[in-house]
């Protein structure tokens, strides 16, 4: 085993490696992985989101809190931010403008809001493109926004997250807050997805 | 500094891989992976803006050929070591093999009490400024004039977050896609 350049460890071994260092210095590693991905999973969902973007829908005194300081309006509804997320801005989308976020930098999301970010939004191709050729990037998304439609890319910072407040879909007047929020996805609040008006039956 | 993860309007990238409502996640080690940085976060063993940095100093062609939880472990990795918690040797006996880390930090800069307080509507032109370390501002911004739509609350300064005095200022860029540069 004299090999002078050894071959790189499988990355389950070099998180194994990790996790042992983090267990010698008495930090108890293995029962924080099953507590956060336990909060991952079942506390950092779009559904938080979802609630916020619906009651905006349907309160305008809301929506004007939520658009001033996004941060107190989400704490209304009981959604915390961590302390590092220290600005919360929510992007109001109309039918001339529409907002999509990227963080071409790394993958700073309001994660506890709308999720973790999906792996297409740490990808390269998205970080490199959407701050270039938006338009060109949200079309291969599916996402085909009329030529007169503006769009606005947020470049997230470190301390400044933000969210997209989609278009309310039509066809949903008098719909309660619950079966509205039911409608908002994670892609809508990127911005990379619109919401579709529900098909008439339903 | 200008390294590798500034990918902002970097050209030459291909069609993103979109699913709609795609997983953060693929495997359970890259559950375990981030885990782990949040963990050193909450212990103090290091700090959010030391983490991004550490895996900015990745060199580019580990950097670029590693996935995202592989990013965010080597970062961390890196932190350990350079706090003193694991040596490299350590760290590849309990690997079973070489465990690349990021290179070494440069200087970055400290913070400007004096900085320029920011209102909503200012005309702006953004530094043509170049940091060696650690900087939040992606170089294609570099030299446009925009208009200051908005402003953060006060935050630790992410180039040397000891001094809780920074505050950011959203610019809006106007570009149109079908114009060419300059």
């Amino acid at each position: 085993m004299s090999d002078p350049q050894p071959s790189v460890a499988p990355i389950e071994r070099r998180v194994d490696a990790v996790e042992a260092v983090l267990a010698t210095h008495g930090h108890r590693p293995s029962e924080f992985v099953v507590e956060a991905t336990k909060t991952a999973d079942e506390r950092w969902v779009p559904e938080n989101g979802a609630r916020i973007v619906a009651r905006a829908w349907t309160d305008p005194a809301y929506r004007a809190r939520l658009l001033a300081n996004g941060k107190a309006a989400a704490a209304e509804l009981g959604f915390e931010l961590p302390r590092h997320h220290r600005h919360l801005v929510f992007l109001e989308d109309t039918p001339d403008v529409h907002n999509v976020i990227c963080c071409t930098l790394c993958s700073c999301t309001a994660f506890t809001i709308i999720g973790l970010p999906p792996d297409w939004y740490k990808d390269f191709d998205y970080r490199a493109r959407v701050v270039r050729e938006s338009r060109t990037v949200l079309k291969e998304m599916g996402l085909d926004l009329p030529p007169e439609v503006e769009i606005r890319v947020w470049d997230t910072t470190a301390d400044t997250r933000y969210v997209v407040l989609p278009l309310r879909p039509r066809g949903t007047d008098g719909w309660s807050e619950e079966r509205l929020a039911s409608l908002v996805t994670k892609d809508a609040m990127i911005g990379v997805a619109r919401i579709a008006a529900p098909a008439r039956s339903s | 500094m200008d390294g590798i993860h500034d990918l902002g309007g970097k050209q030459g990238f291909g069609r993103v891989r979109h699913s709609p409502n795609g997983p953060p996640f693929h495997a359970e080690w890259e559950k375990r992976a981030n885990a782990l940085y949040g963990l050193a976060v909450r212990a103090g063993i290091l700090n959010m803006d030391e983490y991004r940095h550490a895996i900015e100093r990745m060199t580019p062609r580990h950097y670029l050929s590693a996935s995202y939880y592989e990013r965010s472990l080597t970062g961390l990795a890196t932190l350990l070591v350079e706090k003193g918690l694991v040596t490299p040797d350590e760290l590849e006996r309990l690997a079973g093999g070489a465990f690349p880390l990021a290179s070494a930090s440069a200087p970055g800069r400290t913070n400007a009490v004096d900085a320029p307080r920011f209102r909503v509507g200012d005309r702006v032109v953004v530094r043509n400024e170049h940091v060696a370390g650690h900087v939040r501002m992606p170089a294609y911004i570099r030299g446009k004039r925009g208009v200051v739509v908005g402003v953060s609350p006060v935050y630790p300064f992410p180039d040397d977050a000891l001094t809780p005095l920074a505050r950011a200022a959203t610019i809006a860029i106007e570009r149109n896609e079908k114009r060419k540069h300059r």
